[in-house]
């Protein structure tokens, strides 16, 4: 099974070629299975995988260089397990649009993210990273509205410009080193790191796909005009390769601690006044990127752990929130809080699913965010970095707030809004499904319950439980790619009560000024951030460019081409004209004519001049034939 | 939040073509009406459960000296992640209220 013929990227990706020629129930079952195979491939990979050193598949030699496209340590396996597993879910919960784009987009968005995770060398990583740009423009061109169309745009020209600056950093580096191969020596050992230009520029390229502070704005800008199907594979993959990319070759690097600490606390104070309820999970998303990065940051290995463990979960519970809004979209065509509201009554189950990829988000014990975002801290607090423990709780205390109260609250209860609607579709319904029992039982402590609760210890149950896949935070902790020396114990009685005693006190906090009125009331408006620079600005650019440069060409053509060239052109035609008529003033003067028959000839001469015919005949001829006898003899 | 009420109770009986979903369907709806009372009901069990939590720091963790493997001695201070929580979330909310919505928010159609 470990030599399977095709990297795991490449079986997505040429399996989505497929798509469009199959019809009705073959298509449906055909996108489904195709991901089951993609899921099963990387399950046989890492059931293949010794566990020691990194192993290098499928080399292909491309004019002078290695493309590598499989290159397999715990790390790229971990990426690799939760990309294919969230296709599948997320390709049951898109069957029932029967979209070829969206199918077509999706298959090979996971396919090129599989491809950069699994990549073993800068171009082949450059091609992956670039075609997953075009596919999330093609998630959002299916929702097939003239806003994501405008929205598609602007996505394509901002990570076109990034997508540039990393081709530059990858030039550079091959310069530099002779090779595109990525540093070898396995994860946590190796990296490109900040101390070459091309370094930079890598980090850079890799910054813009990261949304890091002002280099965001896209993410908030699209998400919530791409289509309801397609939003989850852009929440999945686009920043969780950047996340991944970054800890495989810029671990460590304390500049990337402050720029998660950024991403960790700025978007909660967006996400508070947002209306629509997809772009409050856009900032919330860069939020728990935030963590992730600040885990990369900090780079011990009980970190990088919490990093992978955080992009494992973050993938399954923000797909299952923008699945459960998605849901709300598909039946009641709305996204915004002004205008939902009271829906658990019509989508009782659907709730249900947000309401637990809420809790998940907010780091509830025994839901998945406890389980993984509590490394990172740890790791700040083992560091002694203060204040970037102080903001991630902060940030912590926020997140419940916007994605754990927020979106559940102005959804589904709140005020009614008397929207009656049918229960999301099943399909949807088994998707978010999938997704909430995974969030709930990737963070259960069932080792600890079995080995401390009488009864399951003795009797066969047990080794089922600890040993089943899914179950328990022990499983997740298993698939991280660092043995620690202590292993790492989510469930302390501190820890819990430590948690616990944050998230209600500030869900009290809310509750309170909920009812004091001191609540930002949700408003509909359009609220500015960094993409300004460039909706508005852009514009302004382009007037200023269009007067400065078009008037400075207006003028030059005024200048050259109207004045200078037809100076020129009278200059030269008249010019030896001029001269030879001055000449021959001279002459007709020293012949004695009068002044009348001077002006005639003047004016005659002119007229020949312009029409080429004096009578030179004689003399030229004969000097013409002199010359040509000389030439002869 | 809106005072009306009777709104609010009213739940309409589930109606689902899918037979095997209607059951859970109309089982989960019940439960949620059956929680979702009164929302000053929903906030005293929330007071309720924040008293316990901060009476368990205090048996818990401090009177009888539970395990601390905090890194930052002030993460061992009593009720210090209420307080934390509390506040964060006051200071989130006014800053959010009082400076960044004056400054950034536009017409819905600011960018149209």
């Amino acid at each position: 099974m470990t030599n399977l013929p095709l990297p795991p990227g490449l079986i997505l990706i040429l399996g989505a070629v497929l798509i469009p020629f199959l019809k009705g129930r073959a298509k449906s079952i055909y996108v489904v299975v195709l991901p089951v195979i993609g899921f099963v491939n990387v399950l046989a990979l890492a059931a293949g995988y010794s566990g020691a050193e990194e192993v290098t598949k499928w080399t292909v030699s491309f004019l002078d260089y290695e493309l590598v496209f499989g290159r397999i340590d715990k790390f790229s396996l971990l990426f690799g397990h939760i990309f294919s597993l969230l296709t599948v879910i997320a390709f049951i919960y898109i069957l029932h649009t029967k979209d070829d784009l969206e199918y077509m987009s999706g298959m090979v968005y996971a396919g090129s993210g599989l491809g950069v995770v699994f990549a073993g060398d800068l171009l082949s990583l450059f091609i992956f990273w670039e075609l997953l740009t075009v596919c999330a423009v093609g998630c959002t061109l299916a929702r097939r509205t003239d806003r994501a169309r405008a929205a598609a745009f602007r996505y394509l020209l901002v990570h076109v410009v990034g997508g540039l600056i990393l081709l530059a950093g990858i030039v550079m580096y091959i310069v530099e080193h002779k090779t595109a191969a990525l540093p070898e020596g396995g994860f946590g050992i190796a990296k490109i790191g900040l101390d070459s230009t091309a370094g930079w520029l890598i980090f850079l390229g890799f910054g813009v796909n990261c949304a890091w502070p002002f280099l965001h704005a896209w993410l908030p800008d699209t998400y919530p005009e791409a289509s309801i199907g397609g939003v989850v594979f852009m929440a999945t993959f686009t920043t969780k390769t950047a996340v991944y990319v970054l800890a495989r070759n810029y671990w460590q690097e304390p500049i990337l601690m402050w720029i998660g600490v950024c991403m960790a606390a700025f978007p909660i104070f967006f996400a508070v006044i947002e209306n629509d309820l997809r772009k409050v999970l856009s900032y919330s998303l860069i939020n728990q990127v935030g963590f992730m990065v600040v885990g990369i940051g900090i780079g011990t290995h009980l970190s990088l752990n919490g990093t992978g463990a955080h992009a494992y979960c973050h993938i399954l519970y923000k797909a299952l929130l923008f699945m459960s809004v998605g849901a709300v979209m598909y039946r009641t065509g709305k996204s915004k809080c002004t205008e939902l509201g009271g829906l658990v009554k019509s989508m009782p189950l659907t709730c249900l699913f947000c309401v637990v990829g809420a809790a998940a988000i907010s780091a509830f014990p025994f839901f998945s965010g406890f389980v993984s975002k509590s490394m990172v801290m740890s790791a700040a607090g083992e560091g002694h970095h203060i204040i970037v423990w102080l903001v991630l709780l902060f940030a912590s205390a926020g997140v419940l707030h916007h994605a754990g109260i927020k979106i559940p609250f102005f959804a589904f209860f709140s005020h009614d809004s008397g929207i009656r609607v049918k229960e999301a579709p099943t399909n949807m319904l088994v998707a978010m499904a999938i997704a909430a029992f995974l969030c709930i039982s990737i963070s259960f402590p069932v080792g600890a319950i079995a080995s401390s609760v009488p009864f399951i210890g003795e009797t066969h149950l047990a080794p089922l439980l600890t040993g089943a896949p899914w179950v328990g935070y022990e499983y997740l902790y298993g698939l991280l790619p660092f043995e620690l020396e202590t292993p790492y114990a989510p469930y302390t009685t501190a820890h819990v009560i430590g948690q616990l005693l944050l998230l209600m006190f500030a869900a009290l906090a809310f509750a309170l000024m909920l009812l004091g009125g001191k609540d930002p009331p949700e408003r509909r408006a359009t609220n500015l951030d960094a993409d300004w620079i460039y909706r508005r600005g852009g514009p302004v650019v382009l007037g200023a460019v269009d007067r400065s440069l078009n008037g400075l060409n207006r003028f030059v053509k005024q200048l050259v081409v109207d004045g200078f060239v037809r100076r020129l052109a009278a200059i030269a035609a008249l010019g030896p004209t001029w001269l030879a008529a001055q000449a021959m003033l001279t002459v007709w003067e020293m012949q004695g004519l009068d002044k009348e028959t001077i002006d005639l000839k003047h004016v005659e001469f002119y007229r020949r001049a312009r029409a080429g015919v004096f009578p030179i005949g004689l003399t030229a001829c004969l000097a013409v034939a002199l010359m040509a006898l000389l030439f002869i003899l | 939040m809106s005072n009306d009420n009777s709104k609010r109770d009213d739940f309409p009986e589930v109606k689902d073509d899918r037979p095997y979903l209607g059951a859970i369907i109309g089982a989960t709806g019940r439960m949620w009406k059956f929680l979702w009372v009164r929302p000053k009901g929903i906030v005293r069990w929330l007071a309720y459960a924040c008293g316990v939590l901060l009476l368990l720091d205090l048996v818990v963790l401090h009177l009888f000296g539970g395990e601390h493997h905090a890194h930052l001695h002030w993460e061992n201070g009593i009720w210090f992640y209420a307080v934390y929580g509390f506040v964060s979330y006051a200071l989130l909310v006014l800053i959010t209220k009082h400076l960044l919505r004056p400054a950034i928010m536009r017409d819905e159609d600011y960018y149209d």
